[in-house]
């Protein structure tokens, strides 16, 4: 077992990219195939869900709680936003949220959620790149990618060009994702954290296209045939320099150890956040 | 005592324990090589300015041979800030006999005087300065003060994964594992009293020196909060710390950065 468990089992390296491979139909693709069954796999119905959220939606923000410490009233795009989790939670507490992206099977479970919930979320199914043909430049307060977003762009500016041109003149863009050093980087042995031990193992510098499950995967354990997404991962250096060049003034880089367990993985920075501003 | 005035007198000890041949080939290779005792990526990636009679400034410069390297960009002045008093009345005599326009300030970095404040286009930050500074918000206010309007810093350190590895000598470091973490990547407290083998060449019983691992969080929030804007971070896979982690040279680890942020 290796780190790159968070988006399911890394199956091969190839170079199959040189050869012309549209690796964003193929994403686009697979992430059109089963999404709605895994999300209900893993949150439960979208009434299930919804019911969650309205308990408690700061819980469902995680970490990015008090990033969002008062959303409403606020225009938030969230870019890539999947299940629409986080953007119901966001608009029940006020804020008009917009999602981008690619699945249908997404939006699907999304709206769902949304109605379940009783709030509105504005859902485009488009790729994010070409966002501008439904919304104009400059218009939200808070632009959101979170969590396993950037990895499927084989060129990070476009990506930050986006954010940037989507903010309004007070706007933040945050950024939360896995972090390079343990995505990249350390491989770990021993089930406890009185025994495990962590090694360097893999190439932070690595720049290939790694074919692997797509995330919903292993929340489908009846799926018969695998799903497949190709993705590159980024370093640090590489995603804040990309933020720079695209115009985005860097407020504050935040570099957390494991979230999800008090004694597991304290001493290695497992996720970032960054929020930048025009 | 304060850590700052440990530190200083055990690099004044360092100076006056150092090998015969410190500092003795400085002359001689500023003569004969185009940026001595610099990195080529560091020169590459300045080289891409206009220096042409622009000022710069080396924070911690030690005994003065980097930026009076750097010289050779064209620059029109330079001065450099070291907390040690005999490193700096060294680099002042050698810059003195090797005719370059540089003089060196012995002086806490946290306390030089306001006659420096907007002075310099470029500022300077080799490897082993920013460990030495238990908080960097202070450090790169001063900085930023000392940055003319449009100026750039430029750090070449050390990468902050290097937190986490063991170095020879040191406990839980094995030498058929280099590769082990054996440290966390947040912030950490080191004393140390085994003296600094670069400029003595040898392990002698030293006055402590208290030092400080800065993740890439710490780093990068103090240059923003400081008012300086991030412009780029290119990160390399070799080290530059005296062969400390050089088992892992160019092995996919990323053992040193070069970080640019700037004023405007």
């Amino acid at each position: 077992m290796n780190v790159t468990d968070h988006i399911g089992e890394r199956i091969v390296m190839d170079n199959e990219i040189g050869s012309g491979l549209d690796i964003n139909a193929i994403n686009m693709n697979s992430w059109n195939s089963d999404s709605y069954a895994a999300w209900v796999e893993r949150f439960g119905k979208p009434e299930e869900i919804a019911r969650k959220i309205l308990a408690d939606p700061k819980k469902i923000l995680s970490s990015l709680r008090d990033v969002f410490a008062e959303v409403k009233g606020k225009k938030i795009l969230n870019m890539m936003g999947s299940n629409g989790t986080k953007a119901v939670a966001l608009a029940v507490l006020g804020a008009e949220v917009t999602i981008v992206d690619f699945s249908e099977e997404n939006r699907r479970y999304a709206l769902d959620v949304a109605a379940s919930a009783g709030v509105k979320i504005n859902y485009i199914q488009s790729d994010i790149l070409k966002i501008r043909d439904y919304v104009d430049n400059r218009t939200f307060d808070i632009v959101l990618a979170e969590m396993g977003i950037i990895h499927y762009f084989t060129d990070l500016n476009p990506f930050m060009k986006i954010a940037f041109d989507m903010l309004n003149n007070e706007g933040l863009f945050i950024l939360k994702d896995f972090h390079p050093v343990s995505t990249k980087l350390i491989s770990y042995r021993g089930s406890t954290a009185k025994i495990r031990k962590y090694k360097i193992t893999g190439d932070y510098f690595d720049k290939s296209i790694e074919k692997v499950e797509v995330a919903y995967g292993k929340h489908l354990d009846s799926m018969e045939i695998k799903q497949f997404v190709y993705i590159r991962k980024w370093t640090l250096g590489e995603i804040v320099t990309s933020m720079a060049e695209e115009g985005l003034i860097i407020r504050s880089l935040k570099e957390e150890p494991n979230q999800s367990s008090e004694v597991f993985d304290r001493g290695i920075p497992k996720t970032f956040t960054l929020i930048a501003g025009r | 005592m304060d850590y700052i005035q440990s530190n200083k007198e055990a690099w004044e000890e360092a100076f006056e324990e150092r090998s015969v041949d410190w500092g003795a080939d400085i002359i001689t290779r500023l003569n004969v090589e185009k940026f001595p005792f610099m990195d080529k990526n560091f020169i590459e990636t300045l080289s891409k300015l206009d220096m042409n009679g622009k000022t710069i400034a080396q924070f911690c410069c030690n005994n003065g041979r980097e930026l009076m390297s750097l010289m050779k960009f064209g620059f029109k002045s330079g001065i450099g800030f070291d907390i040690a008093e005999n490193q700096v009345s060294f680099a002042n005599d050698i810059a003195k006999r090797a005719n370059i326009n540089c003089r060196f300030i012995a002086t806490d970095i946290l306390k030089i005087e306001a006659a420096y404040y907007d002075s310099f286009d470029v500022i300077v930050i080799t490897i082993g300065a920013l460990c030495w500074f238990r908080d960097l918000g202070p450090f790169f206010k001063m900085v930023a003060k000392c940055l003319k309007a449009d100026g750039s810093v430029f750090i070449h350190e050390m990468h902050p994964v290097t937190n986490m590895l063991g170095a020879p000598g040191e406990d839980g470091y094995d030498e058929a594992a280099p590769n082990r973490l054996v440290n966390s990547y947040f912030s950490k407290v080191w004393k140390e009293n085994k003296g600094i083998h670069y400029i003595t060449g040898k392990s002698y019983k030293s006055k402590t020196f208290t030092s400080f691992s800065h993740s890439l969080e710490n780093i990068l929030n103090a240059i923003i909060e400081s008012g300086l804007s991030i412009r780029k971070i290119r990160e390399f896979d070799y080290d530059i710390a005296d062969g400390m982690f050089s088992a892992l040279n160019n092995k996919g680890v990323p053992l040193s950065l070069i970080l640019h942020a700037s004023k405007s």
